[in-house]
């Protein structure tokens, strides 16, 4: 979720590069007899053409910065990513079991509705939602006439909207409840193909080591969904499950590019249908590399691996999935 | 008024104590009981911390203050950092000119200008500072007020970069303890990064008058006309 990235800023916390210098300087003592006299302790370092340097306070740096009156905020973006997928419908062998590259182009907005000082912390409800079209190409890969229809027939436009509350506090640990609608429309005809209400809890954590960020989040996810891919629910209820899911980030500025490795871990229950006994765990190893051009435009590659591991289903629903692909960003924040 | 007992919990570099009395000067040292008839005097890159019951105070180089009571400083020049979670705090800060009246609980830096008045910079806080001219003004976090002139008023006031100057203050990093309120200036920050809608190419610098405050711009010269 876009919003979360505001949580990441409390938390970067502090990296101290100033050495001491202990030099002693005498102080006179014949100048301590009125408060008039005691110039000499004013004495600071001046710079050639008289100047005072402002590296002698102690104070710290102060710069003048422009704030906006009120707690409303906006954040618009704009994403287009070419994805490189060996294995794009996360099948298990099968007619469906070849690579494809996925272009995929987003729209996302968020707005903050306000800033409430709790004391300890601070909540900030937030609104937003995206939508985004994923064609699958044959870009990069040597796709038969089959497999080309393959891309048309499944090629989908995305649509989500979420309402959240997040708590921050000043230790770096975040709060927050979310309620998400998801809705996936196959290209070809129309067709709707997957509704999802998921009601999501979740606990981050931000914390600095040397000059990396690592950041750790928890949740829990319940999912209310209906899937057909002939969009006439057949089959509903049946993708209804539980998750929780971990992972851990680490952010590391190199040079001009953030390096952002991420583990995830995510463990699901389903209950109906036939999927009534199954379980599965997946595992995500994923690469974010991010080049900032201007404050609001950006180039990223990512790169991930996935394991899908399922039991219980009338399905089998094991897989493995490479992804790697490079993308822009556009964003503005009002 | 509340506990009186006042001692210095940290020490680096040369702080000597001087006695107007009788011009006498000596060393200050770790665990000294802090003597309210003594001006303190921190040499280049020295610094000493000051706790007490209910407070912190840190003590930044090239400063001469003194500590008249646990609600009274007279700061003559050089800069200091107030922290105190107490929430009816009183703190009267008094300069070579000026003098203002904090009330309330938070952390704040002190830092002397060459007019006689001083910045005060609320780092996070929930109170009010009162001068001659302008009784209880409320603080905001991250926004530097000035206090200029006898009788005291508020010059301007200036939001500035709070997560920058967290990074560069040695009131705050060249100390080896953590600040009991840092969680509360994290979350200062968050807010102001919530807040942000853009930075100035500038520094804040000395007032040599009244009047005048220097801005130190940087970033790209713009062009000749």
């Amino acid at each position: 979720m876009k919003f979360l990235s505001a949580v990441i800023i409390s938390s970067i916390l502090f990296n101290f590069a100033y050495s001491q210098n202990t030099t002693g300087r005498r102080l006179d003592a014949g100048l301590t007899n009125s408060p008039s006299g005691l110039d000499i302790a004013t004495e600071k370092k001046k710079r050639s053409d008289g100047e005072e340097d402002l590296s002698e306070s102690d104070s710290g740096v102060q710069r003048p910065i422009a704030l906006k009156s009120g707690g409303f905020s906006a954040n618009f973006a704009y994403n287009s990513d070419l994805t490189y997928q060996d294995n794009p419908y996360a099948v298990d062998g099968g007619e469906l079991d070849f690579a494809s590259a996925l272009w995929t182009n987003s729209f996302t907005s968020s707005f903050g509705l306000g800033i409430i000082d709790m004391g300890d912390s601070v909540l900030t409800p937030y609104v937003g939602g995206s939508w985004t079209t994923n064609e699958y190409t044959s870009a990069f890969v040597d796709a038969t006439p089959n497999q080309k229809g393959v891309f048309n027939s499944q090629s989908f436009n995305s649509t989500n909207a979420f309402v959240a509350l997040l708590s921050q506090y000043g230790n770096g640990w975040s709060y927050s409840g979310v309620i998400s609608y998801n809705m996936t429309k196959l290209t070809i005809d129309e067709t709707e193909a997957l509704r999802d209400f998921t009601y999501t809890l979740k606990a981050l954590k931000s914390f600095s080591i040397d000059d990396s960020q690592i950041i750790f989040d928890a949740s829990f996810n319940i999912h209310s969904t209906d899937g057909d891919s002939q969009g006439n629910y057949n089959g509903r209820d049946e993708m209804d499950r539980f998750d929780i899911a971990s992972s851990l980030k680490l952010i590391r500025e190199i040079g001009p590019i953030n390096i952002a490795p991420k583990y995830t871990i995510q463990y699901s229950d389903y209950a109906n249908g036939a999927n009534d006994d199954r379980t599965q765990f997946l595992h995500n190893l994923a690469l974010n590399l991010n080049y900032q051009i201007t404050d609001s435009f950006n180039l990223e590659f990512n790169t991930a691996y996935t394991i899908n591991d399922s039991s219980g289903s009338d399905d089998d629903d094991d897989y493995e999935m490479f992804d790697a692909g490079a993308g822009i960003k556009l964003s503005a924040r009002f | 008024m509340y506990g009186t007992e006042r001692r210095i919990s940290f020490l680096n570099g040369t702080v000597e104590t001087i006695d107007e009395q009788n011009s006498s000067i000596d060393f200050a040292q770790v665990n000294d009981q802090i003597d309210s008839t003594l001006f303190y005097g921190t040499g280049k890159g020295s610094r000493f911390e000051i706790i007490s019951k209910t407070s912190i105070i840190r003590i930044g180089s090239l400063s001469f203050a003194k500590f008249i009571s646990e609600s009274d400083v007279y700061i003559h020049s050089g800069s200091f950092l107030f922290c105190s979670k107490y929430k009816s705090t009183y703190l009267k800060i008094s300069s070579r000119l000026s003098t203002a009246i904090f009330k309330g609980s938070g952390t704040f830096i002190v830092d002397c200008l060459e007019n006689g008045g001083f910045k005060f910079i609320p780092l996070e806080c929930d109170g009010t500072l009162s001068t001659d001219k302008y009784p209880n003004k409320k603080l905001i976090e991250g926004q530097l007020m000035l206090v200029v002139g006898s009788p005291s008023y508020l010059g301007n006031a200036y939001d500035i970069d709070l997560m920058l100057l967290l990074q560069s203050s040695r009131l705050i990093n060249n100390f080896p303890s953590a600040l009991t309120t840092f969680d509360q200036i994290g979350l200062a920050i968050y807010v102001q990064q919530l807040k942000l809608k853009g930075k100035y190419d500038a520094l804040i610098g000395d007032a040599k008058t009244e009047k005048t405050l220097q801005i130190w711009g940087f970033g790209q010269k713009p062009p000749d006309e």
